[in-house]
């Protein structure tokens, strides 16, 4: 039984991973405030951080190359203990997308349409995804390389337009916050953008060539999404300074100020547009897992006529997560990175451990079942 | 306003149920009526103004009281 | 209902009373084709009279021939359909002249007939026909059928000939560089055409008719090879199944077969050049030519194809890549500046440079409609006109195109109705649009579907609306190949967004060709051998 037949190229996987972690990069005011002229510091440590744990979920997609990460649990922990593992799974990504969604609406609101309500801008986008998502997972990443490169090439020219104001001595001092900021800032960057790559454990099963090397693509992705994201908050610090901290939306701010050929300035309004259809490649990819989650854990043959309600959902439960932003920035700073933490890094962990005794205690019997026959 | 939110999830259900009836996929109409209730309940509560708790302001809570935050 | 009810009663009635009449009656048309011919004159050319009715232009010329001038026969041919010189001299001549049916005319009617065949008919092409209604087809396709007294068979002498057009330089895709030629509407031209083009013997012509009224011949032209066979196979699958009346271009074959009938996007090419339709077989597309069109299909087609032109290829590549480049960009324009304009001037004004801002708002005062309305209006007359322009004999288009450039721009703007800067971006949409051809139509819809998300939703709706063509675009397959496959970098690209060197584009387009991927082997980049002069 398989729900989602479309193959996508490693290529495409890979683009994917880069596109679905640049489009994060609005997430970069919940570290500015704590790590400040130092955010380009912890992102070079949430790389090293996460190296091990894109090793769990490498070693995960290997051990099970057909199986998504809800057939896996039920693999693993059996009937009902993969149940019980999943549901925190599909509660996760369908958290996520609400979240994705949320802030997506806000930045449009703050951006560029002032007047319009969230939810409106919200149900329209869910729309959106919904229909790309109908169209299954070919659809979902077809765009991705383009959009990588599109991104990159926008990320270059915002940097030479902001050159003539960037002022290199906003990285000074270096570490001088006190070391707990570090931890914290580093624990934030490799759960909020980073760890949620577990999202791709879904997708993996469908990667075309995967038995050659998944892991090239995965890491690969990985990199170049984390240099991105670096050159961003580099850029940001060097624009902006001191003012970093104050600000809900840093890469914004630092593109409101750039000014090309003296006539066309406020660019950041073709950032904003570019950055719309980043989101929307994240959200397609999360609902996407969301959806296939929900249709993998029920053992159904086909996802799409969830599409609908799901949607209604996810909008009714975007409205209702927080009640305003303050409380979305204090729980994303405060608890959110224990229990991602805890959903990304600690349930594969373990799921992999568990898998690799189960696989032992095979192993062992066997051979002292071969033993017993000798 | 309820109106009118009323109206999308009837349009909602008009698009989908009755392809599923017909199909006979009751397995997946059992899930798509949960996920259809919910989102209807959800959203009649909001329009009701009846504060309604995310289960993340609830973890958050929870995790405070056992000192797991900065 | 229940006059419904009685209609179909009275129907079924009138057919049961119709059917009664026709079986108590002779024989129908279809019973009569069935029929073999006979042998006996007079009741072959009654049967035949019966099926084709009397038509002015159908002739059925009786005469005696043989030695004496004893045999009886007859000539069935449409006027107008066959070569004249071809039927008095091929055919009447040497039946009614030649005398050397005297040895066997008496002994044998199946020698005459042979004899007929092989010594006196002067033609290339003559076959044996047994039944009516083949005899008939073969009349209605141009050909002349010879009846015979004693004959139970009925000779069929190709004699198509009737006027055409001569091969011209086709009004659609005119080049500065490169062949001139254009397809006609005569079928057998046009797979010449080809045949010229591609000498390999792996060049399939495989023949069909479609249509149960026209019986229009179509021909599927590809590769054996290099061209995939699932998709020759889909094609001629999908052409099988057509079940219509009428097929009067190809266009309306390319609505029964084409894979989205809903979209606004074109899912198969069609071309009015051989060169065009050459090189696209050589990449391992399938043509489909169709009698009577001077367009013929290509399938499968990518997005990308409807910014190649043949003059890409014929011309240097770096002037080629920039052309393309331009043909990007005006495709871009033409589906979204009147929505840019709009989102501009009515969502985000401080994205505008102030000095221009203060220009745009002098013009528009005093106009007294939205800019929404009035960009709707502008976009609509210009469609208006463009209709007008195509479809009117050229010395009146010149007319309409005064009047359109007088009244609406400048009149109008003048007048104070419409503001300048939304009648220079309505015009650079306009020119823009004709930079890609092959997307016009669907440009046009694109441009306003962005035009009312822009003017309920500025920046946003721009986004929106180009998130749903991405999606939409995504979605889109011709005959199993994604449709934007080279626009996603999933694809070869070494001919899409830039043109690369002849020498570079070593391979078919991936997905397409399957088999004999490699179409050239050139040294990269190919040096070729200088000889210096010798000193002896």
């Amino acid at each position: 039984m398989k729900v989602e037949n479309a193959k996508i190229s490693a290529t495409q996987f890979m683009f994917s991973i880069v596109i679905f972690i640049r489009s994060s990069s609005l997430l970069s005011a919940f570290f500015f405030s704590i790590t400040k002229q130092d955010s380009w510091l912890i992102v070079l440590f949430g790389t090293v951080v996460c190296i091990p744990l894109l090793w769990v979920y490498v070693a995960l997609a290997k051990q099970y190359p057909d199986k998504s990460l809800i057939q896996i649990n039920d693999e693993v922990f059996g009937r009902i203990g993969g149940k019980i593992v999943s549901v925190f799974y599909i509660w996760f990504f369908f958290t996520l997308t609400t979240l994705n969604l949320r802030d997506l609406g806000g930045f449009v609101n703050k951006s560029i349409m002032i007047l319009t309500p969230n939810t409106v801008i919200i149900s329209i986008f869910i729309i959106l995804c919904a229909w790309s998502v109908y169209y299954g997972l070919e659809v979902v990443t077809r765009y991705s390389i383009v959009f990588t490169i599109i991104s990159t090439a926008i990320l270059i020219v915002s940097i030479l337009a902001t050159f003539n104001i960037m002022n290199f001595e906003n990285f000074l001092p270096i570490f001088h916050q006190p070391v707990n900021s570090y931890i914290h800032g580093t624990h934030i960057i490799s759960t909020i953008p980073f760890g949620e790559l577990v999202v791709f454990l879904m997708i993996a099963p469908n990667v075309e060539g995967k038995e050659k090397g998944l892991a090239k693509y995965f890491y690969g992705g990985f990199f170049i999404a984390a240099l991105l994201i670096l050159l961003v908050i580099l850029r940001d610090t060097a624009v902006l300074g001191n003012m970093l901290e104050f600000l809900s939306l840093p890469s914004f701010e630092a593109l409101r100020l750039a000014t090309l050929f003296e006539t066309i300035s406020h660019i950041e309004i073709l950032f904003a547009v570019l950055l719309i259809l980043f989101l929307f490649f994240k959200i397609s990819i999360l609902f996407y897992t969301s959806i296939l989650a929900v249709s993998h854990f029920f053992k159904i043959k086909s996802y799409r006529p969830l599409i609908l309600p799901a949607s209604a959902l996810i909008v009714v439960y975007s409205i209702t997560i927080f009640e305003n932003v303050i409380m979305h920035t204090t729980i994303s700073r405060g608890t959110a990175p224990f229990f991602w933490a805890f959903i990304e890094m600690i349930l594969p962990f373990i799921t992999l451990m568990v898998s690799y005794i189960k696989k032992a205690i095979k192993k062992a019997a066997g051979s002292s079942k071969e033993a017993s026959a000798a | 306003m309820m109106l009118f939110i009323l109206f999308i999830f009837i349009v909602i259900f008009l698009i989908d149920f009755p392809r599923l009836i017909k199909k006979k996929q009751f397995k997946i109409l059992a899930i798509y009526c949960c996920f259809y209730s919910l989102a209807l309940v959800l959203s009649i509560l909001i329009l009701l103004d009846i504060p309604v708790t995310s289960p993340m302001v609830l973890i958050d809570s929870l995790l405070k009281s056992i000192n797991l935050s900065y | 209902m229940f006059n419904f009810i009685t209609k179909k009663l009275k129907y079924g009635l009138r057919r049961a009373q119709e059917s009664k009449v026709e079986t108590a009656d002779v024989k129908s048309n279809k019973e009569i084709e069935e029929l073999p011919i006979t042998g006996r004159l007079s009741a072959d050319l009654e049967l035949t009279r019966k099926v084709m009715g009397t038509s002015s232009d159908i002739k059925i010329h009786e005469f005696r021939y043989g030695t004496n001038s004893e045999l009886k026969g007859a000539l069935i041919f449409i006027d107008g359909l066959v070569n004249s010189d071809m039927l008095t001299q091929g055919i009447l001549k040497p039946l009614i002249l030649g005398k050397n049916l005297n040895s066997y005319q008496k002994e044998s009617i199946a020698k005459t007939l042979d004899t007929v065949k092989q010594t006196i008919l002067c033609s290339g092409d003559v076959t044996e026909k047994h039944l009516i209604g083949e005899l008939v087809e073969s009349v209605l396709s141009g050909d002349t059928a010879f009846l015979s007294e004693g004959f139970d068979k009925a000779l069929i002498i190709s004699t198509k000939g009737w006027d055409k057009r001569s091969i011209s330089e086709p009004q659609t895709e005119s080049v500065v560089r490169g062949p001139r030629e254009g397809f006609t509407e005569n079928f057998r031209t046009n797979t010449a055409l080809l045949r010229r083009r591609i000498k390999s013997p792996n060049l399939r012509m495989d023949h069909l008719t479609i249509g149960e009224k026209t019986d229009t011949n179509v021909c599927v032209a590809y590769i054996e090879g290099v061209a995939d066979p699932g998709i020759v196979e889909t094609v001629k699958a999908r052409l099988k199944s057509i079940s219509a009346d009428a097929i009067l271009d190809t266009g309306y074959i390319e609505q029964y077969i084409e894979d989205h009938p809903f979209s606004m996007f074109p899912t198969i090419g069609y071309s009015e050049k051989p060169d065009v339709v050459t090189a696209r077989i050589l990449e391992g597309r399938v043509a489909i030519i169709a009698d009577g069109s001077p367009f013929v299909l290509t399938a499968p087609m990518l997005f990308i194809e409807s910014f190649q032109s043949s003059e890409d290829y014929y011309i240097r590549p770096f002037h080629a890549s920039m052309i393309r480049i331009l043909r990007y960009l005006a495709f871009f324009i033409s589906i979204s500046a009147p929505a840019i304009f709009i989102a501009l001037t009515t969502f985000h004004q401080e994205l505008i440079p102030t000095t221009l801002l203060f220009t745009i708002a002098a013009a528009r005062e005093g106009t007294p409609f939205p800019t929404f309305l009035e960009a709707i209006i502008l976009v609509f007359s210009f469609e208006i006109l463009r209709e007008a322009g195509i479809r009117l004999p050229r010395p009146v288009g010149q007319a309409i195109s005064i009047v359109g450039a007088l009244i609406m721009g400048e009149a109008a703007v003048s007048a104070g109705l419409v503001g300048a800067p939304m009648v220079i971006v309505v015009a650079i949409t306009a020119v823009a649009s004709f930079a890609v051809p092959e997307q016009t139509d669907s440009a046009a819809i694109m441009r306003i579907i962005l035009l009312i998300l822009a003017s309920s939703f500025g920046g946003f709706g721009i986004a929106v609306g180009f998130l749903g063509i991405l999606i939409h675009l995504a979605s889109l397959k011709s005959f199993g190949i994604p449709y934007c496959s080279s626009l996603t970098f999933n694809h070869n690209m070494q001919d899409s967004f830039v043109r690369m060197p002849l020498w570079a584009m070593t391979k078919r387009p991936k997905g397409i060709a399957n088999e004999d991927i490699i179409r050239n082997d050139m040294q990269i980049p190919p040096s070729p051998v200088y000889q210096p002069p010798s000193n002896e």
